[in-house]
C-alpha cells in the first residue's frame, strides 16, 4: 500500500506517549528471532531465520578443492605450516594461538556466501535478471564479515595426508626406489558454498541481519564428512558414516543488529512545536528531535536516511565489537547513542545465542522439516495451532476410492 | 565464464564429495502407502507479506535420520504472485491479462547443485505452469496487466536413489521433475487465490504411475521407492468442469499402450481431487484467519495515531 507521506506517519507514531512504532514496538524494542536448522536433506548444513517479515532460507554445500587445482600453490608453504602444526595442536589451538596462524588467502575462495533476492521474495526485484546492487552489496558485507571475524578455521577445512611407513617402503634412503613419506601435507581444501534465498524482503538493514544469523547457525550446523586422501587414486575418498562427521569449531558467535535514525521534517517539526528547531540533541526529549530506531523493518528502512549495523560477538564472556557500520544522514548520531546501540547489541546477542541453542539441541531430537519452522513463524499463534492440526488429520490417509472417479 | 555479479568460488571449480562406503545397509525405502493414497501435504498461504499472493508447500518428511546419502527426499516450494500490475508502459496494448510463470531451483534444491542461471529444465517445467495456470485464470477481467507467478524450489525430488548411477537401463526418468511440477501447480493456485485473482475453478494437478511388470496404478509415486517406472503422467485438472487443462506423460511407445495411457490419465485425475481437497480446507482456513485478523483489526483503536499536518 503506497503512503503519500511514510515520514509524517511514522513521526506521528513516533510523537505519541509512549512513543511507538507503527508495528507496534517501542523505539528500542527488537523483533524476535525464529530459528530452525537442518531441515534442507541435500546440504552439509541448513538453517531458516525469520525476524518479522524478512525470512532467509540458508543451504551450506561442501565441496572438495584438491591443491593440484590451484594455480601457483606452493607446497613448501603448507608442508613447513603442517609440520610445526601436529594432531594435538589442532585439537588445542585456542583464538590467541590460531590468530597468528590465520591466512586469509587461502580462505579467500573457500567461503562462497551468495545471497539471491529474486522476484518471490520482493515485487522490487524483476524475474529472471542478473542480482541486483542490493543483493550484491549484501553477499559482499556477508563475505568481508566471515573473513574479518575469522569465524571459520582453516584447519577445519583442510584435508592433510601422512603416508604410513610401512616394512616395504622403509628402505634405504639411498635406495633408487625410496620414497620419501610425506608427513602431514596438505592435499585437498572444503570448499563451503553458502547459499542464501531470501523467501521474504523485509529491508536491506533487517535482510542483513537475517542473513547473517542465518549463515552463522547454517555453519554451525554443518557436518563434514571424514574425509582421507587416497595416494592410489589421487583423490579425496569421504566416508558415509554421519556418525564419523564432525563440526565445525568456529571462533564465537557473531550477532548484528541493525538500526536507523529517524530525522523528522523540519516544516513538520515547525507544525509540532510552533518554531523550527533543527539542532535537536538525539534521543532528546523534545518532540521533533532525531531518534534512533533498533531493529528496524521495511517501512522503516525506507523513511530513514541514517542507518547502520553493529556486529558484536559476545562469547566467552569478551564483548566483542566486529564491526560497525553507518551510512547516510548529517551525523545526527553521536557518540553517547552510539554507546546505546552497541549496549542493545549486546541484548541481542543474549538473545540469539539462548535461540539458537535450543534450535541446535532440538534439531539433534527431531527429524527436521521447514515445516517446523514455517508453522511457528506464521502469522500469529492461533492459526498455527489450526495449521498444524490440519497437517494431521486432513493430510492423513487421503483415499481416493471414496471419490473415484469412474 | 564467471558471472561477476556474484561471489564465485575457487577459479578452477571444485569437485563433489565421493564416497567409499556406500553402505549397502542402506536399502531402498518402501512405499507403505496404499496406491491410492497420497503423501501428507502441509500447505499454508499468505508467508509473504510483500507479494499480492503467496504460498508455502511441503510434502511429508519420511522419519529417516540424517546421513550424507539421503534415501528420499520431500518437496519443498515457496510460491508468490506479484500482480495483476500494469504492463510496463513500452509495451504495446493487450486486452487480456500477460501471465508470466517461473520455477527456479535453489542451489541447495537437489543434490547436483543448481547454478543461479535458468537451465533448461527450469525453463521446461515453468512453460508447463504457465500452460497449466493460463487453463485456469480469467485473463480479459484484466485488461492491460501483467501477472508474475514464481516457484522456488527449496528441495526437489530426485530420480534414483544416490548409490545407483543416474540413467537407469529399465524404466524412465524424470518422475522427480513431474512431482514437482504437480506440487508447483497446486502451491501456484493456493497463492492465486490468496491474491484473489479470478480463476474459472480450483486447478488442482496430481501425479500417477505404473511400476515395470505390474498393473497397479501408483498414485503420487515417490521415485525413490521404485525401482523403475514404466510410465508415469502429471494432469492439471479443474474438477467442477470435468476439464484437463495440462498433461504431460512419459511412457514407452508399443502396441497396446493406449489403453495404459487413458488409465493413467484417469489416475492422475484421482490424485488430483485429492490435492483438490486439500486445497479448498487451506483456502477455507485462510479465508476465516483473514476475517478474524481484519476484525480484530477493526476493534482495535490502539492502531489510530492522529497526524499534525
Amino acid at each position: 500500500m503506497p503512503l503519500i507521506s511514510p515520514p509524517a506517519l511514522l513521526q506521528a507514531y513516533l510523537s505519541q506517549s509512549p512513543p511507538h512504532r507503527p508495528s507496534n514496538r517501542a523505539p528500542t524494542e527488537t523483533r524476535p528471532i525464529h530459528l530452525n536448522v537442518g531441515s534442507l536433506t541435500h546440504c552439509n548444513g541448513s538453517s531458516l531465520v525469520k525476524i518479522g517479515e524478512s525470512t532467509i532460507v540458508c543451504g551450506i554445500r561442501a565441496e572438495l578443492l584438491p591443491v593440484s587445482e590451484i594455480p601457483h600453490y606452493r607446497a613448501s608453504d603448507n608442508a613447513r605450516q603442517g609440520r610445526t602444526r601436529t594432531a594435538t595442536t589442532i585439537e588445542e589451538d585456542d583464538d590467541e594461538d590460531s590468530d597468528n596462524t590465520y591466512d586469509p588467502n587461502p580462505l579467500n575462495n573457500l567461503l562462497v556466501p551468495n545471497l539471491e533476492l529474486n522476484t518471490n521474495s520482493h515485487p522490487s526485484f524483476p524475474a529472471n535478471i542478473a542480482p541486483s546492487t542490493t543483493a550484491q552489496s549484501l553477499s559482499q558485507r556477508l563475505l568481508s564479515l566471515l573473513h574479518s571475524s575469522r569465524l571459520v578455521r582453516p584447519s577445519d577445512l583442510s584435508i592433510r595426508y601422512s603416508s604410513e611407513q610401512s616394512a616395504s617402503t622403509a628402505l634405504d634412503p639411498d635406495d633408487e626406489a625410496y620414497i620419501e613419506p610425506e608427513r602431514d601435507v596438505l592435499k585437498a581444501y572444503w570448499t563451503l558454498y553458502i547459499d542464501c534465498v531470501a523467501l521474504s524482503y523485509g529491508g536491506e538493514a533487517g535482510m542483513f541481519d537475517a542473513a547473517l544469523m542465518a549463515v552463522v547457525a547454517a555453519l554451525r550446523d554443518v557436518r563434514l564428512p571424514r574425509a582421507r586422501w587416497d595416494e592410489d587414486r589421487k583423490t579425496v575418498l569421504c566416508d558415509a558414516n554421519f556418525a564419523n562427521a564432525r563440526r565445525l569449531r568456529l571462533r564465537g558467535l557473531p550477532c548484528p543488529l541493525g538500526f536507523g535514525v529517524f530525522v523528522p521534517d523540519p516544516r513538520l517539526r515547525v507544525g509540532a512545536e510552533g518554531q523550527g528547531r533543527v539542532n535537536g540533541a538525539v534521543q532528546g526529549k523534545s518532540e521533533g528531535a532525531a531518534t534512533v530506531l533498533i531493529d528496524i523493518d521495511s517501512f522503516e528502512d525506507d523513511v530513514c536516511e541514517e542507518k547502520g549495523n553493529v556486529v558484536v560477538d559476545c562469547s566467552n564472556s569478551k564483548n566483542k565489537i566486529l564491526k560497525i557500520e553507518k551510512v547516510g544522514g548529517h551525523g545526527r548520531l553521536d557518540a553517547k547513542a552510539m554507546k546505546d546501540v552497541i549496549r542493545r547489541a549486546e541484548a541481542r546477542w543474549t538473545e540469539w545465542n539462548a535461540v539458537l541453542e535450543t534450535a541446535l539441541r532440538s534439531a539433534g531430537a527431531c527429524a527436521s522439516s521447514v515445516y517446523h519452522l514455517v508453522h511457528r513463524a506464521g502469522k500469529t499463534q492461533q492459526h498455527d495451532k489450526e495449521q498444524a492440526q490440519k497437517y494431521n488429520h486432513d493430510g492423513s490417509n487421503i483415499t481416493i476410492t471414496s471419490t473415484g472417479a469412474q | 565464464m564467471n558471472d561477476r555479479r556474484r561471489i564465485n568460488g575457487p577459479a578452477s571449480g571444485t569437485q563433489p564429495v565421493v564416497f567409499e562406503n556406500k553402505s549397502k545397509a542402506l536399502g531402498r525405502p518402501q512405499r507403505s502407502r496404499k496406491p491410492n493414497e497420497l503423501r501428507k501435504i502441509f500447505l499454508q498461504t499468505g508467508l509473504v507479506p510483500a507479494a499480492a499472493g503467496s504460498a508455502y508447500l511441503e510434502l511429508e518428511t519420511p522419519s529417516s535420520t540424517r546421513s550424507f546419502i539421503p534415501t528420499t527426499s520431500t518437496i519443498k516450494l515457496s510460491c508468490a504472485i506479484q500482480g495483476p500490475k500494469p504492463l510496463p508502459r513500452n509495451s504495446s496494448f493487450s486486452p487480456n491479462l500477460q501471465l508470466s510463470a517461473s520455477i527456479k531451483f535453489a542451489p541447495f534444491a537437489t543434490r547436483q547443485r543448481h547454478g543461479y542461471l535458468r537451465d533448461n529444465v527450469e525453463r521446461d517445467l515453468g512453460s508447463h505452469l504457465e500452460n497449466a495456470l493460463n487453463g485456469v485464470i480469467i485473463p480479459d477481467r484484466y485488461p492491460k496487466s501483467a501477472l508474475d507467478v514464481t516457484v522456488m524450489v527449496l528441495e526437489g525430488e530426485e530420480d534414483c536413489l544416490w548409490n545407483e548411477e543416474h540413467g537407469q537401463e529399465r524404466g524412465i526418468s524424470g518422475v522427480g521433475l513431474m512431482n514437482v511440477l504437480a506440487e508447483s501447480i497446486n502451491v501456484a493456485v493456493a497463492a492465486l487465490i490468496d491474491a484473489k485473482v479470478d480463476c474459472l475453478d480450483l486447478l488442482s494437478s496430481g501425479v500417477a504411475a505404473r511400476a515395470a511388470d505390474s498393473e497397479t496404478d501408483l498414485l503420487d509415486p515417490c521415485p525413490s521407492e521404485h525401482e523403475a517406472l514404466a510410465c508415469a503422467c502429471v494432469v492439471g485438472y479443474l474438477p467442477a468442469r470435468n476439464e484437463v487443462v495440462e498433461v504431460w506423460s512419459k511412457m514407452a511407445a508399443g502396441k497396446g499402450r493406449e489403453q495404459v495411457a487413458e488409465d493413467l490419465v484417469d489416475a492422475a485425475i484421482k490424485a488430483a481431487r485429492g490435492s483438490h481437497k486439500i486445497l479448498t480446507e487451506v483456502i477455507k482456513e485462510s479465508l476465516k484467519h483473514s476475517i478474524k485478523t481484519k476484525h480484530s483489526a477493526n476493534t482495535k483503536t490502539t492502531n489510530d495515531v492522529e497526524m499534525k499536518t
